[in-house]
């Protein structure tokens, strides 16, 4: 059954990756009334960004480098290269790429991961109405902590 | 045979796409609201449908009841479904790669900022949820809930200083997976409301990195959301909220073990004879 994903884990990334880039131009045809052809090229440059992101991981794997670090971040390190101001042909990608609706793109994520947490819902029964509540205020005292040193930190350097 | 054994294989990978098809373009169609409460301004957009379609329409909620959705998705595309998440990151990963890339220049400017207020996001959980676990009944469990935002470099550094299984963590495990159930719906909601109400007076990156702490699905629906508020520099927003959340994923482990945990655990014998004085006669666990 996950076999597949186990014996290949960098074609089967490959190929969940392609398959999500599909998904996603559902979303951004309907919610952002974007073409599949205004989006198709931008679509095909993220994916090459995510193959050569799988790509370096696959290669470091095999030499046995680095290998702590995701794929996730050799991928956003791709794009983020290419895209550098000054980079030959950064504002190409940049132009095309805005095509693709950055909440497009979120969607099947999330998707997968309401079915795959379904799971979780016996655990979360057990976890107790407290901390569930708490839960809540921990995430909003990270929220404001962070929101203020940042901003006293913006006035005071004059940004 | 053989050509019957692979559709076979494949049935279930067909019955989740079909699946996560539908839920899609529901999500897409209903697209995104805007609700004015007060001051606030609450966003919705698609992938906050999509989880929550995701959630009722698996056999443990909706499926129970209803039986042609059971065949649909059963507990088989329930387990298949995890690894395709993994898989439908990358695509999100190179369209953050190409967001953040045309900022770098404006992130070195703002570089102390986007540094030290990751250490501050911690400061706050503990400020905010330590009182508030302690008024709620919770003990030593407030401890291992507050010390951070609870992802997984948190899980590691409690269970190797407390183990998973003690009330503190306990604490961490509990609000971990809660977080993994409905985190991204509560940074939404905080993204979209105090984006909207503390926009009037701090300056919109600010508000932008501290969507960062979370987990990448936390940061990714509280900057969407933001985004939706901020729409004039809307990639700025999401550049600044990814890069806050790499330093913090970077800075997490080390920071959590050696301030946040000490100090979450100092304070919570500075707090105790202060916030539950009433019960210490009672006889409470």
């Amino acid at each position: 059954m996950m076999g597949s994903g186990q014996k290949k884990p960098y074609i089967f990334l490959a190929m969940a990756a392609l398959i999500a880039a599909f998904l996603s131009f559902i979303g951004n045809s309907i919610a952002w009334h974007i073409s599949v052809i205004d989006a198709f090229p931008g679509m095909m440059i993220l994916y090459a960004i995510c193959l050569a992101g799988i790509g370096i991981k696959w290669i470091l794997d095999k030499i046995g480098v680095l290998k702590k670090l995701p794929t996730f971040a050799w991928i956003m390190l791709v794009g983020l290269l290419i895209t550098l101001p000054g980079f030959p042909g950064s504002e190409i990608v940049v132009a095309y790429t805005k095509k693709v609706a950055f909440l497009a793109v979120c969607t099947p994520i999330l998707a997968y991961a309401g079915i795959a947490v379904s799971k979780e819902l016996s655990r979360l029964k057990k976890v107790g109405w407290r901390i569930a509540i708490v839960s809540l205020f921990v995430w909003l005292g990270a929220f404001l902590g962070a929101a203020v040193l940042a901003q006293i930190l913006i006035v005071l350097l004059g940004l | 045979m053989a050509e019957k054994s692979i559709l076979e294989k494949l049935r279930p990978y067909i019955k989740l796409h079909i699946a996560i098809i539908i839920i899609i373009v529901i999500s897409e169609i209903i697209g995104v609201l805007k609700f004015k409460v007060w001051i606030a301004m609450i966003t919705l957009f698609p992938m906050l449908y999509a989880v929550v379609l995701g959630l009722i329409i698996s056999p443990k909620i909706l499926g129970k009841v209803i039986e042609p959705l059971k065949k649909l998705v059963s507990e088989e595309e329930v387990k298949i479904a995890s690894p395709f998440i993994i898989g439908s990151l990358s695509p999100l990963a190179a369209k953050y790669g190409v967001l953040v890339g045309p900022h770098v220049p404006m992130m070195i400017k703002y570089g102390i900022p986007l540094i030290a207020q990751n250490f501050a996001a911690t400061i706050g959980t503990i400020l905010i949820g330590l009182p508030v676990g302690l008024l709620l009944g919770l003990r030593r469990e407030a401890v291992g809930a507050s010390f951070d935002i609870c992802r997984e470099p948190a899980l590691a550094v409690i269970s190797e200083r407390y183990r998973l299984d003690s009330p503190e963590g306990l604490g961490t495990l509990g609000v971990y997976i809660c977080g993994t159930v409905y985190g991204t719906i509560w940074w939404a909601f905080v993204g979209s409301t105090l984006g909207s109400v503390l926009g009037r007076v701090f300056h919109p990156l600010a508000l932008a990195m501290a969507c960062g702490p979370g987990s990448a699905s936390m940061m990714t629906a509280c900057s969407a959301a933001m985004s939706l508020v901020f729409t004039e520099i809307k990639d700025a927003i999401l550049a600044f909220a990814v890069a806050s959340n790499l330093i913090s994923g970077v800075i997490a482990v080390y920071y959590d073990s050696l301030v946040t945990l000490p100090l979450a655990d100092k304070l919570y014998y500075v707090l105790k004879p202060v916030l539950v004085r009433s019960e210490e006669g009672k006889g409470v666990k």
